[in-house]
């Protein structure tokens, strides 16, 4: 081997030596990255798990309130029968038997003055009575109406948290996906760097620099989330 | 540079490249192991959600259940103030009656908008006279949702437990991989000698774990589908909401919804309890000699299969233990052992419950160890009386009676040993403690009867037996043909002479009354023992041949009846006042009256019994007309006054419409202060005996008395 060989050898090795310092710097950065990614996931999929179960909670305790309201349809609905009924009684007796028709108003008032009293404590829902005196509740519209009612629950988006985990989770993958591509890189360069005679280092190299390029180029974008 | 050289500089590019290779495999497995972990990490959360889903649905579904069952019994309250208000109606003078029927039908109208607020009704699908144990049904249904988040929690718990295993492993594998990393390292700083060790060694390590990653990698946990935890869900709906021993459609049904869950996931442990369950649910009484050989080869492989997946419990060893000792009875004997085995399993978990120790003492006696049989069933007395209120007591003694009738049919060898375990097991719990059979009672000449409702044992004499200090027990079962006798625990156990007057002599139980959910006696052969301080001092047969029919019974009038299935409730309830069932056509059925005494005028309150019965029934027969089809009476039979629902001084009387016969009954129970009046109608030739097919529901007629 000549000199000039020699000398041309030794500042190959030296130059993908200085690229195994850089790979290996890029490689920790990457590890810190793809660190960081996992505690924005965990975190995020903590405070999902936080924002459903808040949200059930509120949800199952409407739910239960909705219930309250629901037990009161039915002596609603006997109060309102029972008033249309007896009203319609008094005017079958009015004329035969005015003292009966009499009775039968008074007892009339004081279901309505009960159907009245019922109505007001109706809180979740107002309940309907159609032209055939047969009460409706809408149920889901109660719901509603009270989930309307608490701020927390319309501020809790366990969904989109969710949602932002599962893009943290994905983020930490492809960091560690261009970690093994720098691995990758550190493979060709250690082999380029070892086959100090063999032509083959060349490729090595080669390949080694590609692997190089290619991590320094993905890892800018999974960071910025393009990919 | 010399050989030795130009080698070790080879071994040490070797080394090097090994490094390379090590670290690009730790990175490769590193990324998977960050993958299964995300993956077990969501199925972790995923079952969190599933089981706050179960609570909310289950809360959700119950409470809208509970509040149709509110409107459905306010619409039954409703209608029981009708009722009450046409009662008074009747015997009120005219101004009155005409305000007590404006009162009836403001009530019956009230009623008629509250059953618009619910989809519960009398004939519903969930409704009592769907429902032997209403509202038991329709509160199971509202459970489906609950199920299927269950089992989708399961699922989750699945998947979670199999993605940290693949975990696990990867850790596993980056340590061998760490190791191989450290050798390699090592050896470059070491002679050649230890160097070629310490690579080589590195190396097997790294191809072990490059290979045992790819075989991993390769393997990923199966998905399961959501329709498995449907299926399931709907299993467990079918299971419920069908009556053990009543629903053999519905079981089959749950079998099928199991099936198809396990066929979508063969992991669920819960389908396989699910189905062992069904199985065994669809035989009267859970009795498993009942149940088909090749339907209890499958249980037992549901119920191993259960186990293996991890749901090991005391009441799974006992169905196993059950199982196995039947399936023995049919020409399997060396089951008795296993069956034996896994008694002994279930009496580790649960060393109070009696039939656990009752299952090892009828395997031992199957398998030929009488003597370790006798001191299994002296563990089972005592643990029987240790724990029991004498109705439960009498559970376990009925199940152990049919246990040694079932297997008396496939040992007949073991007769008197079976005749000698029964003597002791009934004299000993009936006693209260564990007791030799002695004396020398007899009852030799026993006669059984059997209604449709009751049982009941006459003798005309008897030797050797002194009411208050011997003790009595009186066994009844029950055999459908070509089937073993099956004990009656409801009407079976210890007879007491101060609260039976008639004993020695006769003795009646009202299995309807005290059943539950209520039965009524079918066709078949019926056996009574009687056991005198343990003792066997009589017995006797009977067989009746009455075709399945249906138990109803109205507490608040205070009667039962059995009836053909089909029939329905009658649109002419009045809840506490008459209730009815007719069958679809209307032509065939049968109406239950309850007249409060106080609200009768003095005139007929101050009649004789018999007087008072005889009005009372005309009077409810005229007013009641429009009941019958064509709602016009056409004519009446001379009265009779003998002993009926029950209770002395009652009427009955048959009353003509056109094209049928209502054959009425009135008695009073002054205890209640009541007045019972029943039609049962039909066409004439149904009344005809023998084989008329009303007689079985004039027969059942009975006042229901708690208990039995």
């Amino acid at each position: 081997m000549t000199a000039t060989t020699e000398e041309g050898s030794s500042r190959f090795r030296l130059a993908i030596g200085g690229l195994i310092v850089l790979v290996s710097i890029l490689g920790a950065g990457v590890a810190w990255s793809a660190s960081i990614s996992s505690t924005d996931s965990s975190d995020l999929n903590q405070r999902a798990q936080q924002e459903y179960l808040l949200r059930q909670q509120i949800l199952t305790s409407a739910e239960a309130a909705v219930g309250e309201d629901l037990r009161r349809v039915g002596a609603y609905q006997e109060q309102v029968s029972a008033e249309e009924i007896l009203r319609e009684q008094a005017e079958r007796f009015r004329r035969s038997n005015p003292d009966v028709a009499a009775i039968l108003d008074e007892q009339a008032q004081g279901q309505a003055a009960l159907r009245r009293t019922t109505a007001y404590f109706f809180f979740a829902a107002a309940p309907r009575v159609s032209a055939d005196g047969t009460v409706s509740y809408d149920r889901r519209q109660a719901v509603d109406n009270l989930l309307a009612q608490y701020v927390v629950y319309q501020q809790l988006h366990p969904a989109a948290t969710r949602a932002a985990a599962n893009d943290a989770n994905a983020k930490y993958r492809r960091t560690v996906a261009v970690g093994i591509v720098f691995a990758l890189a550190l493979f060709f360069l250690t082999l380029a760097e070892v086959l100090a005679t063999s032509r083959l280092r060349y490729h090595f190299a080669a390949a080694g620099v590609v692997a190089l390029v290619a991590g320094s180029t993905l890892w800018p974008l999974v960071e910025a989330r393009v990919l | 540079m010399s050989a030795e050289g130009r080698a070790s500089g080879r071994a040490h590019l070797v080394v090097t490249i090994g490094i390379a290779v090590t670290t690009v495999a730790v990175a490769l497995v590193g990324f998977l192991e960050v993958r299964a972990n995300s993956r077990s990490d969501e199925a972790a959360q995923t079952a969190q959600q599933r089981s706050v889903q179960t609570m909310a649905s289950l809360l959700k579904a119950q409470e809208q259940t509970k509040v149709n069952y509110e409107q459905f019994l306010r619409a039954e309250e409703q209608r029981t103030q009708a009722g009450s208000a046409f009662q008074e109606s009747v015997f009120a003078p005219a101004g009155e009656k005409e305000l007590l029927r404006l009162v009836q039908e403001r009530w019956q109208r009230l009623a008629s908008k509250s059953e618009r607020l619910t989809p519960i009704g009398p004939n519903s699908e969930d409704g009592p006279n769907r429902d032997r144990r209403f509202p038991r049904a329709m509160f199971s249904r509202a459970s489906a949702d609950a199920n299927r988040y269950q089992a989708l929690q399961d699922v989750a718990n699945h998947e979670n437990s199999a993605w940290e295993a693949r975990a696990t492993k990867f850790t596993a594998i980056l340590t061998l991989l760490a190791v191989a990393l450290y050798l390699f390292g090592f050896a470059l700083a070491v002679p050649r000698r230890v160097l070629t060790l310490f690579g080589t060694a590195g190396a097997a390590l790294l191809v072990t774990g490059i290979a045992w990653a790819g075989a991993v990698a390769a393997s990923p946990p199966a998905s399961i589908p959501d329709s498995a935890a449907t299926e399931y869900s709907q299993g467990e709906v079918a299971l419920e909401t069908s009556t053990i021993g009543f629903d053999a459609a519905g079981f089959r049904d749950s079998i099928a919804h199991f099936t198809r869950a396990i066929d979508e996931w063969p992991g669920l442990a819960r389908a396989y309890l699910g189905r062992a369950n069904a199985r065994l649910s669809s035989a009267p009484q859970v009795q498993a000699s009942l149940i088909p050989p090749n339907d209890l080869k499958t249980v037992i492989s549901d119920l191993d299969r259960a186990v293996d997946l991890g749901l090991e419990s005391g009441l799974v060893y006992e169905q196993l233990a059950g199982s196995e000792f039947s399936l023995a009875l049919h020409g399997q004997p060396d089951l008795y052992g296993h069956a034996a085995a896994h008694a002994r399993k279930a009496i580790e978990i649960v060393p109070r419950d009696p039939v656990a120790r009752y299952s090892l003492a009828i395997s031992l006696l199957g398998a030929g160890d009488v003597d370790g049989a006798e001191a299994a069933y002296r563990d089972a007395i005592q643990a029987t009386i240790a724990n029991g209120e004498p109705q439960v007591e009498e559970q376990w003694v009925a199940g152990a009676m049919s246990d040694f009738e079932a297997l008396r049919g496939a040992r007949p060898d073991l007769g008197s040993a079976i005749d000698r375990m029964k003597e002791f097991v009934v004299g000993s719990v009936a006693a209260g403690s564990v007791v030799e059979p002695h004396g020398a009672a007899s009852f030799p000449a026993v006669q059984a009867q059997v209604t449709p409702t009751s049982v009941a044992w006459a003798s005309p004499g008897e030797t050797g037996y002194t009411p208050g200090s011997d003790v009595l027990s009186v066994q009844w079962y029950a055999r459908a043909a070509g089937n073993p006798w099956i004990g009656l625990p409801e009407v079976s156990g210890p007879v007491d002479p101060r609260a039976e007057p008639g004993l020695p002599h006769y003795s009646a139980r009202n299995l309807t009354s005290s059943s539950t959910p209520p039965r009524c006696l079918g066709g078949g052969d019926y056996r009574v023992e009687l056991y005198v301080n343990g003792h066997l001092a009589g017995s006797a047969q009977a067989s009746v041949g009455y075709g399945s029919l249906r138990a109803s019974i109205d507490r608040a009038l205070n009667l039962e009846v059995c009836r053909p299935e089909d029939w329905q409730f009658s649109k002419h309830d009045l809840p506490g006042f008459r209730q009815g069932f007719v069958s679809r056509d209307g032509s065939r059925g049968v109406y239950l009256v309850r007249y409060d005494l106080s609200l009768l005028p003095a005139r007929l309150r101050e009649l004789p019994t018999s007087q008072l019965t005889e009005a009372l029934l005309d009077s409810t027969a005229s007013t009641s007309a429009f009941l019958l089809p064509g709602g016009k009476l056409t004519g009446r039979t001379a009265v009779q006054h003998q002993p009926s629902l029950g209770l002395p001084g009652s009427t009955q009387r048959s009353y003509g419409y056109a094209g049928g016969l209502a054959y009425g009954q009135c008695a009073i129970d002054e205890q209640d202060k009541a007045a019972l009046v029943t039609f049962v109608f039909g066409p004439q030739t149904a009344f005809a005996q023998p084989g008329g097919s009303l007689i079985p529901v004039v027969l059942s007629l009975s006042e229901y008395r708690s208990g039995g």
